[in-house]
């Protein structure tokens, strides 16, 4: 008799059971969001100052390009060159393959 | 009964807040949510940064300079006169050069200006427009209390003023958004100009993100880069020798044009005067128009030829053809044609007329094709419509119809007065004798890349106006031009250079004025297998109206450049 009482009582307690864990897990799920709400609006103005620091970075990036390409113009490099003393070639003296010396 | 009054009251009180509340969160949900996003939703728009120009060597032609609006909030600056004072110091001192040392007077009336503004009654107030980052960080290093800046973009050319005209520039339109104008920019301005984006977050009270908020991001597509086939070396090369020239030879404008013969691709394009695309505004707007692809000339003798290889390639003549009209002065429907120097060589064949740009010899070419040939010939070779070059300003200038030619047009445009072509037109056409008879499409950029894929512009042939033999044909007769013409002191010896020199004159008021004349010289090197073909335009001349005397030098300058920087050795 008690045997069968116990048998009846089985799913009762497994649906008891499943439920208490729903809650849990709701409670936990509930608590976690509360907790990461909490910790991340605070987050905020880190956030905003890694979205200026990008922005920063970017605009120097830029800049320092531009800088680059203006070093590196035709006048620029020109006017380098002018002074390391390189200059225009005047003459050019073109080699013919008969004068050049080859061995046999 | 007083307990049930009471419990009734209750009941009221409970229901018509249960009614107001069902009102509120119900009937007045969308108003209510939609006032409550707008004060904590904030949309900002991401703008898409411009594409950039860049050279065949991939350098930079044109990027994006980060620029800043400075703006004032007069409500909020305490010390006004203390503080325009120190602005204007940085603004006035930023225009300066290294060394000068700034006007007292200019800082005292551009405070003077800044104090007006910053007096007004008015929240928010432009101090300056278009400020470099370094005056930013110079400003923001005072610390003044209400002044701060807009981020904005402006179009960098670090070249200057070299291939102004190709690039072309950027300008507001009406409503003040960026639009590409003239050249490149211009042409390319759907693709370069990108897509802007928009970001919406939740933010807080102080306005900083809330990050378990609403998002939203619609990511900027930034613009397309353009590889051009400009070559930059090339380019300062002829820049500097046409601005040479143009001085030398007191020309009123000057062009030139180096174009691959094998592709179609121009690898430089200039004309002076120019302008600094950087500075547009400065500069007249005349200055924009780039020549070569939007003025309208008569090419003169450099067209004989085009009719030559038309002749040559319709089997009427062949270069040792003999002229049999060439031994006077030709008269025809009452006008009088002579030959440049009015001299005359009754036994001259057709190499001699093109050596010694025989305009009666060219006439008699002009017989032998009749109207209905030399007519399709100047079709055939892209005359009369757009190269589909890929530059904004392209005009295409209308060929008569044929029904409107008389005798005399016929024997006027067979040696190229009477008709009128813009440079761009005139090259493509002897590349086409350079090449082999084909006609190219004329091509700026070479490679467009996208985000994820490069598009590559390929070489497009339109058609076959004359034969590969006809075209041998006409470029040995052209290299005789170089070694025994007008123009021979000046070419480099053991260079095998085909060309024609063109001295046209220019109609005024419905006659020519002889003394106002277009000098060109067109041709391409080696002849053999032409690595470029050129051609150099001065626009009136006062020092030699001879295309022999102006262009052809420039011409050959620039060719000996190219010959080095293309390491070509001479074949004879």
């Amino acid at each position: 008799m008690r045997k069968l009482y116990l048998e009846n009582n089985k799913p009762k307690k497994r649906i008891l059971r499943i439920t208490r864990f729903i809650v849990v897990l709701v409670v936990v799920l509930v608590v976690l969001e509360v907790w990461m709400v909490n910790r991340l609006s605070t987050y905020g103005d880190k956030i905003q100052s890694l979205k200026v620091a990008q922005a920063d970075l970017e605009l120097e990036n830029q800049i320092l390009e531009n800088q680059i390409s203006q070093n590196g113009t035709m006048l620029n490099l020109e006017s380098k060159a002018k002074a390391l003393g390189f200059d225009t070639t005047k003459n050019l003296e073109y080699f013919r393959p008969a004068n050049i010396a080859s061995a046999l | 009964m007083r307990l049930n009054t009471l419990k009734l009251i209750y009941i009221i009180i409970f229901v018509t807040i249960l009614a107001r509340l069902f009102y509120w969160q119900v009937f007045r949900f969308d108003d209510l949510s939609s006032m409550a996003e707008q004060q904590h939703l904030v949309s900002a728009k991401i703008d898409a940064p411009r594409g950039l120009i860049l050279s065949s060597d991939k350098a930079i032609l044109a990027s994006n300079k980060p620029t800043f609006l400075v703006f004032g909030l007069p409500k909020v600056v305490k010390d006004k006169v203390g503080t325009a004072a120190k602005l204007a110091s940085v603004f006035v001192t930023a225009t300066l050069e290294k060394d000068e040392k700034p006007d007292p007077l200019e800082i005292k009336e551009k405070q003077q200006d800044l104090l007006s503004k910053l007096s007004q009654d008015l929240s928010w107030v432009i101090l300056n427009k278009s400020v470099d980052w370094n005056i930013k960080k110079a400003i923001e290093d005072l610390k003044i209390e209400g002044i701060g800046f807009d981020s904005q973009s402006s179009r960098f050319y670090p070249e200057a003023s070299s291939a102004a005209h190709v690039l072309g520039f950027v300008g507001s339109d009406s409503l003040g958004r960026q639009v590409g104008y003239f050249g490149v920019e211009g042409f390319y301005n759907g693709q370069l100009k990108g897509i802007g984006g928009l970001v919406t977050e939740e933010k807080d009270a102080r306005g900083l993100p809330i990050l378990m908020g609403k998002f939203s991001l619609k990511e900027a597509r930034k613009g397309y880069n353009l590889i051009l086939n400009i070559d930059r070396a090339v380019q300062y090369s002829v820049e500097k020798k046409l601005k040479a020239g143009f001085i030398k030879y007191g020309a009123k404008a000057a062009s030139a044009i180096v174009m691959d013969p094998s592709t179609g691709a121009i690898i430089a394009m200039a004309s002076v005067p120019n302008y600094d695309p950087n500075l547009f505004s400065d500069f007249p707007k005349e200055y924009f128009k780039n020549s070569i692809v939007a003025d309208a000339y008569e090419p003169g003798s450099t067209f004989k030829v085009l009719v030559m290889a038309a002749g040559i390639n319709e089997n009427l003549i062949q270069p040792d053809t003999l002229c049999d009209i060439c031994d006077g002065p030709l008269q025809i429907s009452g006008f009088s044609i002579r030959t440049w120097n009015n001299k005359y060589n009754k036994d001259a064949n057709m190499t001699d007329v093109i050596v010694h740009s025989d305009n009666t010899g060219m006439v008699f070419v002009g017989k032998k094709l009749g109207l209905d040939k030399m007519y399709q010939y100047i079709q055939d070779f892209g005359f009369g419509k757009s190269t589909q070059i890929d530059l904004q300003d392209e005009t295409s200038p209308d060929i008569r119809p044929k029904n409107d030619w008389r005798e005399i047009d016929l024997a006027t445009s067979s040696f190229g007065q009477g008709i009128a072509v813009t440079p761009i037109q005139m090259i493509r056409a002897v590349a086409a004798i350079a090449n082999g008879g084909k006609l190219l499409e004329p091509h700026i950029v070479k490679e467009i890349q996208e985000d994820d894929k490069n598009t590559e512009i390929k070489p497009k042939v339109i058609s076959q106006p004359i034969s590969k033999e006809a075209a041998q044909k006409v470029t040995e007769m052209m290299v005789k031009a170089v070694e025994l013409g007008e123009a021979k002191v000046f070419a480099p010896k053991g260079f095998k250079i085909a060309g024609k020199t063109g001295t046209a004159q220019i109609p005024v008021a419905g006659h020519y004025d002889a003394n106002k004349t277009i000098a060109s010289f067109v041709g391409f090197a080696p002849a053999d297998n032409p690595k470029f073909v050129m051609l150099v335009r001065y626009d009136e001349p006062s020092s030699s109206i001879f295309g022999a005397e102006t262009a052809a030098p420039t011409f050959f300058e620039i060719a000996k450049e190219l010959f080095t920087y293309y390491n070509i050795a001479p074949s004879q």
